[in-house]
């Protein structure tokens, strides 16, 4: 191909190219103190002059752009030397771009150079030269070429080519001066590329591409992204209005590559053990035992190596499950139905996971890394203002390490930081030490005038490479890990805020701190990006640096994993007396107890809203709130502080990226430690590091790249085909769900981003109905993919559904980016249920859901059945059903038993199932749908409000009176469930009935997450419901 | 010096009409004997030059005619400045469907959106079934241009894009300028160049008139 072809391909279809000219560049004598002549110093270049019209308002801007071709890389890892002249490729890589403007200026010389040994010249091909008074033969003309800023940036010295081109050259000298006398600039003007939006923008792509590959292999993602569903951060988007289609393929290209990079790399994982700690101390030194929380109970480990440490004092409770940030969502009775199904269930055995290689095997049971942070070291006004002794730094480090017993020998301090009272401290065992490397600390005062170190944070970040795999593991030799990747933790301890009302200071002091901790970026300095560019090239990459702004400093979320700790210092939103209330209750399970009162629980709410701390999670508080003790007098029986509210006030929370999974071990306070106001909090967990080879990353980053490159063009070859555009789900009943699924092919050989965009901005996506897996993607050329649609009807969707038409229909809009939109019809008629729908709605119904047309079929509100059809016809089965009640709610039926009942509910069809059946599993399934029926009300047959009266009342007569306050369809189901309870309460044993009471409590009082108010005691709901069973 | 401007172009009509092989013709001059229905709306751009360097990009946005996907067409002709209504001559049904998108986009779209009628599949005059004078006196009664085209031999697809062009109210570029970089739509009077904007551009401009 000739450079003008390789060029015409290589601009952008907005830009225009305005000359193309082959040049050898000289590299400037005054800088040449090598003894290196020719040719090394010399190099074969292409100058383009492109230039670029504004779509806003039609002015014209211009740049010279020095390109090189870019050569093909022999197989072998080495890298091709300008000498070795490997086949040339059809693409250039910029070198330097020049805008036209200012001080730019081309200036020229003839010179006869007849020691240059020029390459035959295969110059614009296009042009048949005349004769010319400038073309001689074997001469040679020099440009030397001036920037827009002057030569002050550029040693003072221009850019100097020799050419040949002698059309060439006169066509891009007359560009040249056309395009500059069209700019609009002041000659004085200087414009920062990097941040001007009104000059220059069009040249950003082209560096896309280079500055792309540096920034994927170098600077990890942030978490907070990499952990947002990436449709949430493209460009608002709806049929016949495109977003910023250009900005959004970047983004979802960006996430691909790095996504197929590192599963392409990976090549398994092995576990690192943390265990943290965090501890106000109120200034106190260390005159305690701190074992128990500085390496937790490892006589237990060694006998058991499952066993979690645990502390003899606290409440014990069985290994914690992750805990998502979104916990306060579910529906705190789910665990009801999940532990009456689990039972009759064939029990799945459970897949046994080869348990991950450690990263240490000689002491798999040590954690392999412990990280403290402590707050309130230092309480003097001298520390404050002056913090410079470490004194208390050395005291608390010594403990730790005393702590650690005969294990201390075992561990080395690889960082600490701290800024007057807080300290954060990185222990690392001795054999790993070597794997730690790319230490780096930072510190901000969030405090008095938002500068202080009384409040505020310290952070380390440290890299983490794994040991190279012995021989033993079953890395073969075509598997093994030549120069293994590292993973990037940070750890941060913070002190925020303290009150109760200053849940808004706190809040926003995560988010001071959250953009003030910030690292060196070193990874660019040493980086890849000059190890592994193409060719070392003479022309300083001067625009492109000052373009994307290298080195900008990388914030805590920009590495695999961050942990953060500290006294965080947020409360409980309830009453001071409920509070210690609610810790004595004994009768109340205290996993329960701490799950109600963390619901207000201002951090979780936090999270929650997004206000602060989005994305992180936290284990399963199992743990009594570690604030604030008080050792003298004034303190209640559980010995807090009478003057201050107890609270959860000291937390460890963790985020991960995709390739760094945090499995909680453990997480726990330890009221044992007595010498400070706080209680110190402890968590131990394992971190999967990815095992991947560092150079096999980038190729595969690169090989990524390439494939998706062109992502960003409006090729309009091919394009994406959807195979089925009428998706029928058929009939949709409640709680069965039904796929489809959606194919997608590529037609064309470029690769293709997709993303489902909304009819209008703010409409929804899809219907209420349907849920979408994936809603964004990309597809290489020629290649297919299914997209998942689920059809799902649960309590969530099916009040509405049940009032609306049967024949569900929807258009889902799939837009191609930077192309066509997709429509893909759906349609599916609605099965109506009787579940999830209001009691006063069910009451109104004339016949059978099934039968139900349109609102206008419904019995005016005065007319209305006294209660539920549904549930009355459940209960009288079961009331005429003589099989024992002996397990009666406590298993749960056969799930298609279940469902045929459920199915004849809604026809209104005579069960199959006579009354007169002795089969305990029929009865048992009826009694499941009835629990399942009430579950699924919308609001509870005792609404939360009524509940605190509940509370008040002290016999059958009083609990009838909470009755009056109902309406009417609430009180006949409550009086008919009752009954029935009763009934069955008669033939039970005491124990028995208490357990049937237990279960239904809860369903019918049912809290209300929403609500405001800190729900009631279990024990005081199953009280009352009692009063009607007895 | 020249000067170019932006605009959004629909076609709307009755699905098989040729709407997708007009587009093609002008954008690629191109055309397929079987082309597959479009199920959903394609985005093209093409640019016009007018007579005086004037040159004219239109953003076009080539709907789907099926009945089923009726409701989306205004999602499509929202702050459109021009479409592109089109009928087969062979099919008088075609031409009554054509009414009922004029009747809409009378009502619905933007009021200064040029209208062009278009009678499309002209090589297939024998077997013509709407007659020049019917199709040109409707036209004539709303106001609207009128053409018949033929996107298999290209027979006046590129004028009738060129006709409109001509229509649109285009206001010098110096006008708009001030502000400009930084300026929204609404310092660029009838040019929709910000097809981000969810506001209604293509205003008609008093001086234009």
């Amino acid at each position: 191909m000739s450079s003008l072809a390789i060029a015409s391909e290589f601009i952008r279809s907005s830009d225009e190219l305005r000359a193309v000219l082959e040049v050898t560049q000289i590299v400037n004598k005054s800088l040449d103190s090598s003894p290196q002549t020719s040719p090394e110093t010399r190099d074969r270049c292409v100058l383009l002059v492109v230039s670029h019209k504004d779509d806003w308002d039609l002015t014209e801007e211009g740049c010279l752009f020095v390109c090189k071709h870019r050569w093909m890389r022999s197989t072998s890892t080495g890298v091709a030397g300008a000498n070795a002249h490997p086949p040339r490729s059809d693409e250039l890589d910029i070198q330097k771009v020049l805008p036209i403007y200012g001080e730019f200026a081309v200036a020229m010389s003839q010179t006869k150079r007849e020691i240059l040994e020029l390459r035959s010249s295969i110059v614009n091909s296009a042009v048949t030269a005349p004769k010319s008074v400038l073309e001689q033969p074997r001469s040679v003309i020099t440009l030397n070429i001036t920037p827009a800023e002057g030569l002050a940036h550029d040693n003072g010295t221009p850019l100097t080519f020799a050419a040949e081109d002698v059309e060439g050259l006169k066509q891009l000298l007359s560009e040249c001066k056309s395009l500059k006398e069209a700019s609009e600039l002041d000659g004085s003007e200087v414009v920062n590329l990097a941040q001007s939006t009104t000059h220059f923008n069009w040249i950003k792509p082209y560096f896309s591409k280079k500055t792309t590959i540096a920034a994927l292999t170098s600077v990890p993602q942030d978490l907070r992204q990499v952990n947002q569903p990436l449709l949430d951060r493209l460009s608002p988007s709806c049929a016949g209005h495109m977003g910023d289609d250009h900005a959004d393929v970047r983004v979802m290209r960006d996430d691909w590559i790095r996504v197929q990079a590192k599963e392409a790399s990976r090549r398994g994982k092995q576990s690192l053990t943390i265990r943290l700690g965090t501890f106000n101390v109120n200034g106190k030194m260390p005159t305690q035992d701190l074992s128990s929380w500085v390496q937790g109970n490892v006589q237990n480990k060694v006998n058991d190596p499952s066993a979690e440490p645990k502390s003899a004092s606290t409440p014990s409770l069985p290994p914690l499950a992750k805990v998502s940030p979104l916990v306060l969502t579910r529906n705190p009775f789910d665990w009801i139905i999940r532990r009456q199904s689990s039972k009759t269930k064939v029990h799945e055995v459970p897949v046994k996971e080869d348990p991950l290689a450690r990263v240490d095997e000689e002491h798999p049971d040590d954690p392999d890394m412990l990280v403290f942070g402590f707050q309130e070291l230092d309480l003097s006004t001298e520390a404050l203002l002056y913090s410079t002794s470490n004194t208390r730094e050395d005291a608390w480090c010594h403990a730790i390490f005393a702590s650690l017993g005969e294990k201390a020998t075992n561990y080395d301090k690889l960082a600490s930081k701290q800024l007057v009272g807080m300290l954060i401290i990185v222990i690392v065992k001795r054999s790993l030490k070597p794997c730690f490397g790319d230490v780096k600390t930072s510190m901000t005062g969030a405090g008095i005038l938002g500068v202080l170190g009384n409040k505020g944070g310290t952070a380390i970040r440290v890299s983490f490479t794994p040991p190279r795999p012995p021989s033993t593991l079953d890395w073969t030799s075509s598997n093994s890990v030549n120069q293994p990747g590292p993973t990037t933790l940070t750890f941060v301890n913070a002190h925020l805020a303290a009150f109760d009302e200053m849940v808004d200071k706190r809040n926003s002091d995560f988010h001071d701190l959250s953009r003030r901790l910030t690292f060196e970026n070193s990874a660019y300095s040493n980086s890849s990006l000059k190890e592994h560019s193409e060719e070392k090239s003479d022309v300083v990459d001067h625009v492109a640096t000052q373009t994307i702004g290298l080195n900008p400093p990388l914030n805590v979320y920009e590495g695999d994993a961050v942990f953060w700790m500290g006294d965080l210092n947020y409360r409980v939103d309830v009453q001071d007396h409920e509070m210690r209330r609610t810790l004595r209750n004994e009768e109340w399970e205290t996993r329960d107890k701490f799950d109600a009162l963390l619901c207000f629980d201002q951090l979780k709410k936090a999270i929650h809203s997004k206000k602060a701390f989005f994305g992180f999670q936290e284990c399963q508080i199992s743990h009594m709130p570690t604030y604030r003790f008080s050792p003298g007098l004034m303190m209640d029986k559980l010995g807090y502080d009478l003057k201050r509210k107890p609270a959860w006030t000291d937390r460890i929370l963790y985020m991960h990226g995709s390739g760094c999974q945090i499995t909680p071990g453990s997480y726990t306070g330890h009221p044992q430690i007595t010498l400070s106001d706080h209680r110190p909090v402890s968590a131990y967990c394992t971190v999967q590091v990815d095992l991947y080879d560092l150079d096999e990353h980038r190729v595969n980053i690169v090989k990524r790249f390439n494939e998706v490159s062109h992502l960003d063009s409006e090729s309009d070859k091919g394009g994406l085909k959807i195979e089925e555009t009428l998706i029928d789900f058929g009939q949709i009943h409640y709680g069965k769900s039904v796929e489809r699924r959606l194919v997608i092919r590529n037609i064309g050989k470029s690769p293709r981003a997709f993303r489902f965009v909304p009819v209008q901005l703010d409409s929804p996506i899809h219907p209420e109905w349907i849920q979408i897996h994936p809603m964004t993607g990309i597809l290489l050329g020629e290649e297919t993919t299914e997209i998942l649609l689920q059809a799902d009807v649960n309590d969530s969707n099916a009040q509405h559904l049940n009032s609306g038409d049967k024949d569900l229909d929807g258009t889902l809009i799939l837009h191609t980016m930077l192309g066509k939109d997709h429509f893909v019809s759906l349609s599916a008629e609605y099965q109506r249920t009787c579940f999830a729908n209001k009691l006063s709605w069910l009451t109104r119904l004339r016949g059978p859901i099934r039968s139900f047309k349109h609102a206008a079929d419904l019995l005016p509100e005065s007319h209305s059945r006294n209660a539920p059809k549904e549930i009355i016809r459940l209960v009288n089965w079961l009331m005429t059903n003589n099989a024992t009640s002996e397990q009666i709610f406590m298993e749960t039926g056969k799930e298609d038993v279940i469902d045929i009942i459920r199915e004849c509910l809604d026809t209104g069809d005579e069960f199959p199932y006579s009354p007169q059946t002795s089969d305990t599993q029929t009865r048992l399934a009826f009694a499941s749908t009835l629990l399942r029926l009430l579950n699924s009300l919308p609001e509870a047959v005792i609404p939360s409000h009524l509940h605190p009266r509940c509370l008040e009342m002290s016999n059958r007569d009083e609990a009838f009176e909470v009755l009056d306050e109902l309406h009417p369809a609430a009180v006949n189901v409550w009086i008919s469930v009752t009954a029935f309870l009763h009934f069955v309460s008669q033939s039970l044993k005491e124990e028995q009935v208490r357990r049937i009471a237990s279960v239904l409590a809860p369903i019918l009082l049912r809290d209300d997450i929403t609500s405001a108010a800190l729900p009631i005691p279990p024990n005081e709901k199953s009280k009352f419901l009692m009063y009607f069973m007895e | 010096m020249s000067k170019q401007f932006q605009f959004k172009l629909v076609l709307l009509g009755e699905s098989a009409v040729g709407k997708s092989s007009l587009v093609l013709r002008f954008v690629k001059d191109q055309f397929d004997d079987y082309r597959e229905s479009t199920i959903g709306a394609a985005f093209l751009t093409q640019t016009v030059t007018l007579d005086d360097q004037t040159t004219v990009k239109f953003e076009i946005w080539d709907t789907a005619g099926q009945e089923r996907y009726k409701s989306l067409a205004p999602m499509y002709y929202r702050n459109a400045n021009c479409a592109v209504v089109v009928y087969d001559i062979t099919q008088s049904a075609s031409l009554e469907k054509a009414r009922t998108w004029i009747r809409e986009l009378q009502r619905q779209a933007d009021p200064s959106i040029v209208i062009a009628l278009c009678g499309n599949k002209l090589d297939l005059a024998a077997r013509r079934q709407v007659s020049q004078e019917e199709a040109k006196k409707y036209a004539e009664e709303e106001g609207l241009m009128w053409t018949e085209t033929s996107a298999k031999t290209g027979e006046g697809v590129t004028e009738i894009f060129t006709e409109i062009a001509k229509k649109l109210p285009l206001t010098a570029p110096s006008a708009a300028r001030a502000g400009a970089r930084t300026g929204g739509p609404a310092t660029r009077t009838g040019v929709d160049l910000n097809r981000q904007s969810g506001s209604a551009p293509g205003q008609p401009d008093a001086c234009n008139c």
